[in-house]
């Protein structure tokens, strides 16, 4: 069914009452007829979004508590949410990237057959559960920094609120996910990571430097290690959840990369400071591939297929690593960033 | 099983690219750990690794609990490092609950049920959901707040605020949807909102003040009201919305109860400091009196539900009595939480208002 909306005049009534009732609010709505209709994914958040409460402004000045178009009391008290720029944060695709991600929900306990999961040699396990050792640390950072930005966007733009709390349920159950799976097989939790990348993260701040480094350089290199991570895989249990936490990804993707091409274009003079924070995140995931050997030889025994053949480790481990280079940048050129090419980071590259 | 050190020795001596694997050494595998029919949950992998949240952490670094430390990571300031500031003995197992019961407002609502009401009440149910999506607002706001700063060793706290700032996003969305769905509209901004009454929760400076004011007192409230959802809801939509709602507002309530317990069986010494908060939350249960609202800060919050209860503009009088009967059930509802907690004592010291609503207690 299409959205529909009736357009007629809002009733009138007495606030006259004996209980001393105000009832003023009676008479007081924004648009009155207004009647969302299911699309063929159920009422979704676009599908409300009708006449006035569809009306995303480029800066939303009231700075309370008030949901988008309703009809705002004088004097209101403001909450401080400092991000209030259409530019900052929306994508038009917002309210679908939300429902979508409702849609694809999934839980770790069930949803991964985790009993196909077979007995590995000792170095696979023990690389196995390295390996998902740091992703689920990643995973744990990701849910403090996107939890922290939730109240600081404000309410004129509650489509990307509730992106972001959805994006912060999501890394939690990839936190979760990648613990399980260090555990369950025989193995246990391994090292954690030197950090450098995600103290940036962590330290991020603004919106759209944390947006760039969480939805975009983390985003990127993370899911092409799901995706890789699903091709070594050697068993069904491993194999989903590799897939489903690479699909959840692509949604954080699509939002980072859509998100930082409309800032472009709105705010063309971002351009450079949008290069020096890609830099500083460039260095910082050079910094930590450097020092976190334990990572790199869990993906060197991984990719090997075992110590037999872990003198082939390094150098599929650096083809992993030009995949995620490469990625990561196809994700810029999208972002209409493509003079990253030529401006990345060098070191990133070996 | 341990992967054989001869074996790690020829590696390193090899000729090929200089390989550690120090990682790899001295590791022994250990049983493998068996999904149960609820499959693999939480609980089970803890108590398969004798894995217990410690009562401190020492943990500086942003490695989660049993996480093997190397001596060059970065060190951040984790300002929540006692069990004591944000656990309860249930996160774990209400993280794990909430995620078994998420559901979609576009699709789990039967919106198709939803009928043309008369303007009376479709503008009372317009308002209440007005009202209820900036509750909810701040209700997913707050706990982003405190997530970062809780230890990585207790992160099923984090897990379980995690969930509820998802749950509450869905609130938000369920209730501007239905204000949006039905031929009415969002209206106004209720007082309470404008003078940001819920600016108690956000600028709360301890994670239990927040969580009492919060999880205990407001959330409960809500929650029976959502529970009064089936006299409240016009069509089997928005009975629907209420009893999602009330269900997932539950395990909010059940996680401050059992935080609140935590704090009163392992810091006796805050007790005070809890009543504190409790004195200063206390006030929003009780709205009316002798059939008169209190001013006009609740105006927009009971007004409208005054009218759905009563069945409409010339039924206020029945609605007022039904709103009696909420704050009843509110009341003794807040108490037994309370009892539960150990905090049995504020029935003793509750403020004035409430008293009227009290029943004895069962022996």
């Amino acid at each position: 069914m299409a959205a529909a909306q009736q357009q007629k005049h809002p009733p009138r009534f007495s606030t006259e009452n004996n209980l001393g009732l105000d009832l003023t609010w009676m008479n007081a709505v924004s648009q009155w007829g207004t009647r969302a209709r299911p699309t063929e994914n159920g009422l979704t958040l676009g599908a409300i979004n009708l006449g006035v409460y569809g009306e995303i402004p480029e800066v939303y000045a009231n700075d309370s508590e008030m949901a988008r178009g309703s009809i705002p009391r004088p004097g209101a008290i403001g909450v401080g949410n400092p991000v209030r720029e259409k530019a900052e944060v929306w994508t038009d695709d917002v309210p679908d990237l939300y429902e979508e991600s409702i849609r694809r929900r999934w839980r770790p306990s069930l949803d991964i057959p985790w009993e196909t999961i077979a007995p590995l040699s000792p170095e696979l396990e023990l690389a196995t559960a390295q390996f998902v050792t740091v992703l689920s640390e990643n995973a744990l950072v990701c849910l403090d920094v996107i939890a922290r930005w939730l109240r600081e966007i404000s309410y004129g733009f509650h489509e990307v609120k509730l992106l972001m709390a959805v994006q912060e349920f999501e890394a939690g159950r990839h936190f979760e996910a990648f613990r399980k799976r260090a555990v369950v097989n025989g193995g246990r939790l391994g090292f954690e990571s030197s950090g450098k990348f995600l103290r940036l993260l962590c330290d991020s701040k603004t919106f759209n430097e944390t947006s760039m480094l969480l939805h975009i350089t983390h985003a990127s290199f993370a899911r092409t290690l799901y995706n890789a991570g699903a091709k070594f895989s050697s068993s069904e249990g491993d194999r989903t959840l590799f897939t489903l936490c690479a699909a959840d990804m692509e949604r954080w993707l699509a939002y980072g990369t859509v998100r930082l091409r409309g800032m472009l274009e709105n705010k063309p003079d971002r351009r450079e400071q949008v290069h020096s924070y890609l830099l500083r995140g460039e260095i910082a995931l050079t910094e930590d591939w450097h020092r976190d050997t334990p990572f790199r030889e869990a993906l060197a025994v991984l990719l090997g297929g075992g110590l037999a053949g872990v003198g082939e480790g390094p150098k599929r481990v650096g083809e992993l690593r030009s995949r995620q280079v490469d990625d990561y940048l196809e994700q810029l050129d999208q972002a209409s960033l493509p003079e990253r090419r030529e401006r990345i980071f060098p070191g990133l590259r070996t | 099983m341990a992967v054989d050190s001869n074996t790690l020795e020829m590696l390193r001596s090899d000729t090929g690219p200089a390989l550690d694997l120090s990682w790899l050494e001295g590791v022994e595998l250990t049983d493998r750990i068996a999904p149960s029919k609820r499959g693999l949950i939480l609980s089970d992998i803890a108590a398969a690794r004798a894995d217990t949240a410690p009562e401190h952490s020492e943990n500086l670094s942003l490695r989660p609990r049993g996480t093997r430390q190397i001596l060059n990571a970065t060190r951040v300031a984790m300002r929540l490092r006692d069990k004591a500031d944000t656990w309860a003995e249930n996160c774990a197992l209400l993280y794990e609950e909430a995620l078994a019961r998420q559901w979609s407002s576009a699709t789990d609502i039967p919106w198709e049920t939803l009928k043309p009401l008369p303007d009376d009440l479709e503008l009372a149910m317009c308002q209440l959901c007005t009202h209820l999506c900036e509750v909810e607002f701040t209700a997913a706001d707050v706990p982003g707040q405190w997530i970062p700063a809780i230890s990585p060793d207790h992160f099923e706290v984090k897990l379980f605020l995690a969930t509820q700032a998802m749950d509450e996003a869905r609130h938000l969305e369920v209730f501007r949807k239905r204000a949006l769905a039905n031929g009415g509209g969002l209206m106004r901004q209720s007082a309470d909102s404008a003078a940001s009454a819920l600016r108690s929760i956000m600028d709360a400076s301890d994670f239990t003040e927040m969580s009492v004011i919060t999880h205990v007192v407001g959330e409960g409230q809500v929650l029976t009201m959502f529970r009064m959802g089936e006299f409240v809801g016009l069509s089997e939509a928005e009975k629907k919305i209420f009893r999602l709602v009330a269900q997932d507002e539950s395990r909010h309530v059940a996680f401050g109860v059992m935080h609140l317990k935590y704090i009163a069986e392992h810091q006796p010494w805050r007790r005070e400091e809890i009543h504190s908060y409790l004195d200063r939350a206390e006030p929003s249960l009780v709205m009316h009196k002798g059939g008169r609202i209190f001013g006009t800060a609740f105006t927009e919050r009971l007004e409208p539900l005054i009218m759905l209860l009563g069945g409409g503009r010339d039924h206020l009088n029945e609605g007022m009595t039904s709103i009696e009967e909420i704050t009843r059930r509110m009341v003794n509802e807040y108490m037994q939480r309370l009892s539960v907690a150990g905090f049995g004592d504020r029935r003793g010291r509750c403020i004035p208002a409430i008293e009227p609503y009290l029943e004895p207690t069962r022996s």
